[in-house]
């Protein structure tokens, strides 16, 4: 009676049930897919912390950075291991207070998880986020602190600079023997790890070679009356002033120093090669500072890297220099142990021997502190000039 | 069952409705969850929110409070610092006494500092060896120096684990800067806070996370402080943003989470609750739908079981009908139940049937009277296949030949039977395929051999059928063909002695003429009269004299060979045809015997054979036709009968009259 109706019923109905399975798949895919984030390419993540807001501000050293991170990136990547890997720069403001740092190395580390931080650029910055680096076992390679404490008893924590009883000790050697200074004063900021630090090495030095110290003053970070100070210097019959402070205060303590009377000689530390405010001062003419960084022709793959730079305007000085040696140092030590694991890239950092970078050849023969060589400037015609090569001392 | 679904109409019915009511029922409960689902999901989002956003108050007021407590150390600090001239070992000690007191009553203080107005040396600490550091590069300080401050959460340079620094000025009644007063807070005393689970269910938990991903409190027991938890909410959360996902725990389970951006702390706050838990009613809602929806679909299931079976009972009994029906039974009757389309479908079926049934004994009628029609004819009749196979045959046709269809299958095994000779055969076999092919084949006669042994005589008649049968008449002609053949014999005999009569005599005569002038034989003619028969008729009458002429006939073909003729001219005159002759002689030698045999005056008492005039006359020598040589020999034999009779004469010797 009804022959040909069975068929396609039953088709109907598999049709229908295979909807409903299709539709309940569909739903289930998606929700699958929503529960999970894409996992992150494999890269090589290193943090620079560096003070981009407040003064003063280290753009340049983020630029240079970020322009041999995107040289390495455009040649295929870093070769690591028998791989290619990208190279990715996170850069954290440290802004200058030690809050922001702390927040910046520990985010760093524990939220962007990089393999290496390079960083922070300042020894009271340095000193905090140390123990941090050493607590996280993630290396930590600093361009310009160059504070003793910062590496003492670290494992983790590497400078490029020179440590600051080198500089101490080289500005010392050089008032007493190649200026023949016997009474040298200093002034420095008593907050900042770095100005107390060298000071007194300084003095150490100083005293030690037979030098008289008369006076030893101090003053409150953010201060910028030094008459008192600088007045008693001048009564102490001192022949040079040892200023082993950052930019900002120096050109103000020169002035006031020279208008209170002092015609001695003006000594500085590293932290004097940033600044073209200070050599373009009248009153700097004929000062000396140690330095890690003369500026010259470079060979090899430094010369490529310089030219980088020139080709996108970065100025190649003692802060470029010693960050892209830091970089350079952090990306040298993966290829060397085959590995960006951060506890592999310390030992390969540690190991590393005659990296020639732009501020010279760099060993890590004794602990955190590269075995380099040290260079005295003299500030004349506002140009600092190398006046002297000091080899380095194991 | 599959097989039972298939046959069975209320099956079909039942199951298809089940499975549409099951796939309705999944639907209704996937629908439920869902919704219910969503409602929870608002419904557990606004919780957690309402939860962390208390949790964020609370966050705030206690850090107020500190900020009160404070107040009152300022205040102290104030009076102690503007009253004394230097730094007297005394004074330090009170005060320090004074702050640990304080930070004995605040368990969250972990350091209480003292920092110097400018430069921003450590006067003063509950830390002793922190007394003569600096922290002026520490913001504390710097927004410290200007008012109340509450500097985000940081990891500790000392510690490294997160503080929270509360920071004021100390000033004295002029409002000149004195100090600035710092307090370090332990951020694992906000677990107190944290841990208050109001609102939270079973499995809800709240958290908070520094920005560096660092848990810094947490309600759940367990949970180890500093571990850090990468989930989708600490992401979203630290990315800055505040909101609610469902996304998996740092255990791994999934759950519902509310993450807050505490900008002004530098921490995420996040609450969570496991899905289960919040989802939970969402299923039992699903459980309690698809329960009552099967328990629906059930009853009405059985409804339909109900009415499928009154609806498909008329349609089965219906069926039944029909299946008798189809087996063959026309009595059968659908019975009719309802009054609706099924009712008249019972009605319309019942009629067919009877009409069915009417045509089918007309049909059975008309068959049986063709079939005796068939079997009475006395003709035999065969309906025969393309191939000449024998489909059917009636007695008729049995009774003709002799042989049935059971003993001749074919047509061709028939010729085999009926047919001597194989020419015969294959003549009848050829005429029957062209036969079968025509429109209007003709009528055919033939004898043939029956099968008990006689000569018959058949008319064949074949006539097509549709489909490429064709039917075959076969007529008995034996009697006719008899009747026939007798007919014939008196047309060519004479009827009292038999012998040929002058036609065929003419005909004899032509046809030995005609093979000795193909083969240059001779023929004879012998012209015979008997003598003195018409005295013998007259006086001894006319049986006698029939009598002499039978016995003469057959005196004479005993004189003759087999392939010689004897014929009776009419009255006492006969006529012998010689053919094949060798010569003139061998005419000579018959005639001779003629004479003696016509010579028998013992017979009868002398008054049966008394002599005969014998004319002769020879192809070629007397003549070339029939008309010469009778006359030839015609005369010649009245030469003899004029020279007394019972003598011979040979025609070339007398002239021709």
């Amino acid at each position: 009676m009804m022959p040909s109706g069975r068929a396609q019923p039953r088709g109907v109905l598999a049709r229908c049930l295979a909807l409903c399975g299709l539709a309940a798949l569909c739903a289930l895919t998606a929700l699958a897919a929503c529960s999970r984030g894409a996992a992150p390419d494999e890269e090589f993540r290193i943090g620079l912390l560096v003070p981009l807001s407040g003064a003063p501000s280290l753009v340049e050293a983020q630029r240079a950075a970020e322009a041999l991170v995107a040289q390495v990136n455009a040649e295929g990547g870093l070769a690591v291991g028998g791989r290619r890997l990208k190279v990715r720069l996170l850069v954290a403001d440290t802004g200058g207070q030690v809050e922001r740092v702390m927040i910046a190395a520990s985010r760093l580390i524990r939220q962007e998880r990089v393999s290496a931080l390079v960083g922070p650029y300042y020894s009271r910055e340095a000193l905090p986020v140390a123990d941090v680096a050493e607590q996280s076992q993630v290396p930590l390679v600093s361009p310009t602190a160059s504070s003793p404490q910062v590496t003492q008893g670290r494992h983790y924590v590497f400078r490029v600079c020179l440590v600051d009883t080198v500089q101490g000790r080289v500005m010392a050697r050089y008032a007493f023997e190649a200026l023949g200074l016997r009474r040298a004063a200093v002034l420095y900021d008593e907050a900042d790890a770095y100005s107390g630090g060298l000071a007194r090495l300084f003095c150490d030095g100083f005293s030690l070679l037979g030098g008289q110290v008369p006076t030893r003053e101090t003053y409150p970070t953010g201060a910028s009356d030094f008459r008192a100070q600088l007045a008693r210097i001048r009564a102490s019959g001192a022949q040079a002033l040892f200023l082993p402070n950052f930019t900002g205060d120096v050109p103000r303590q020169m002035a006031q120093a020279r208008a209170a009377g002092f015609a001695g000689v003006f000594l500085g530390g590293d932290s004097w090669s940033e600044s073209e405010a200070i050599f373009g001062l009248p009153q700097a003419e004929g000062a000396f500072f140690s330095s890690n960084f003369v500026s010259k022709a470079f060979a090899g793959q430094r010369a490529q890297d310089a030219e980088l730079l020139k080709r996108q305007g970065i100025p190649l000085d003692s802060v470029t220099a010693q960050t892209l040696d830091a970089l350079g140092v952090v990306l040298a030590a993966a290829q060397a142990a085959g590995s960006v694991d951060p506890v592999s890239l310390c030992a390969g950092i540690a190991s590393l021997r005659g990296y020639e970078g732009f501020t010279g050849r760099l060993s890590f023969e004794r602990g955190g502190d590269a075995l380099r060589s040290a260079h005295v400037l003299v500030i004349e015609a506002g140009q600092a000039r190398s006046r002297k090569e000091l080899e380095p001392t194991p | 069952m599959k097989g039972f679904i298939q046959k069975s109409l209320v099956a079909r019915l039942v199951s298809t409705y089940l499975v549409f009511s099951l796939l309705g029922v999944a639907g209704m409960g996937a629908a439920s969850y869902l919704v219910g689902r969503a409602f929870l999901r608002q419904a557990a989002v606004d919780r957690l929110e309402s939860a962390s956003r208390q949790k964020e108050t609370d966050l705030a007021l206690w850090v107020e409070e500190r900020l009160q407590d404070m107040q009152f150390v300022t205040a102290t600090l104030s009076r102690e610092l503007s009253g004394r001239q230097g730094q007297g070992t005394r004074e330090t000690q009170r005060l320090l006494t004074h702050l640990r007191d304080y930070m004995a009553a605040q368990p969250a203080v972990l350091e209480v500092l003292v920092l110097a107005p400018t430069g921003g040396r450590v006067l003063l600490s509950t830390e002793v060896s922190h007394a003569g550091g600096y922290r002026a590069n520490y913001n504390f300080y710097t927004q410290g120096r200007q008012g109340p401050t509450v500097q985000s959460v940081y990891p500790s340079p000392e510690s490294l684990r997160p503080i929270l620094t509360v920071s004021m000025p100390v000033k004295n009644e002029s409002g000149e800067l004195l100090a600035v007063l710092a307090v370090h807070l332990g951020l694992e005393r906000i677990d107190q806070i944290i841990r208050s689970r109001a609102g939270l269910g079973e499995t809800g938990e709240t958290y908070l996370v520094d920005s560096s991903n660092v848990l810094v409190a947490s309600g759940r027991k367990g949970l180890a402080m500093g571990r850090q938890a990468h989930t989708e909410g600490t992401q979203r959360g630290l990315a800055g943003g505040s909101g609610h996902g469902l996304y998996l725990n740092d255990a791994g389970v999934p759950v519902v989470g509310v993450y807050r951006w505490l900008a002004s702390y530098q921490m995420a706050l996040l609450a969570e609750m496991s899905q289960a838990e919040a989802f939970a009613s969402a299923g039992r809602l699903a459980l309690v739908t698809v329960l009552a929806g099967l328990a629906v679909a059930a009853f009405l299931g059985l409804g339909v079981y109900v009415f499928s079976r009154r609806v498909a009972r008329p349609i089965l009994a219906v069926t039944r009908a029909a299946t008798a029906v189809a087996g063959g039974d026309l009595s059968a009757r659908a019975p009719v139940m309802t009054r609706d389309e099924l009712g008249n479908l019972a009605k319309a079926f019942n009629a067919m049937t009877a009409d069915l049934s009417d045509l089918y004994s007309r049909l059975e009628m008309e068959g049986r009277e063709r079939g005796a029609i068939l079997q009475s004819s006395f003709d035999g009749i065969a309906l025969v296949d393309k191939a000449g196979t024998l489909i059917y045959d009636n007695p008729g046709m049995q009774r003709l030949f002799g042989y049935s269809v059971s003993e001749v299958p074919s047509l061709a095994t028939l010729a085999d039977r009926i047919f001597a000779a194989p020419e015969d055969r294959q003549a009848f076999v050829v005429n029957l395929m062209s036969d079968m092919v025509q429109e209007n084949p003709p009528e055919r006669v033939f004898a043939f051999q029956h099968h008990d042994g006689g000569q018959s005589w058949c008319r064949m008649k074949v006539s097509r059928m549709s489909g490429g049968r064709v039917v075959i008449n076969f007529q008995d002609v034996s009697a006719l063909k008899v009747s026939e053949e007798r007919v014939r014999h008196m047309a060519l005999h004479d009827s009292l002695t038999g012998l040929p009569n002058r036609q065929l005599f003419a005909d004899r005569l032509e046809q030995a003429l005609r093979r000795a002038r193909r083969n240059n034989t001779r023929v004879g003619l012998l012209y015979v009269d008997l003598d003195r028969f018409k005295a013998l008729n007259d006086t001894l009458g006319h049986a006698h004299g029939d009598r002499v002429l039978v016995e003469t006939a057959l005196r004479l073909k005993a004189c003759v060979r087999q392939s010689d003729t004897v014929a009776r001219l009419g009255g006492d005159e006969f006529v012998l045809v010689l053919p094949d002759l060798a010569g003139l002689k061998d005419a000579q030698a018959v005639a001779e015997k003629v004479l003696e045999t016509l010579y028998d005056p013992e017979a009868a008492g002398g008054n049966m054979f008394q002599g005969a005039s014998v004319g002769l006359a020879c192809y070629p020598e007397h003549g070339e036709d029939q008309d010469s040589l009778l006359g030839r020999a015609d005369a010649a034999m009245y030469a003899a009968k004029r020279a007394g009779g019972n003598a011979l004469r040979m025609a070339g010797t007398l002239p021709t009259i």
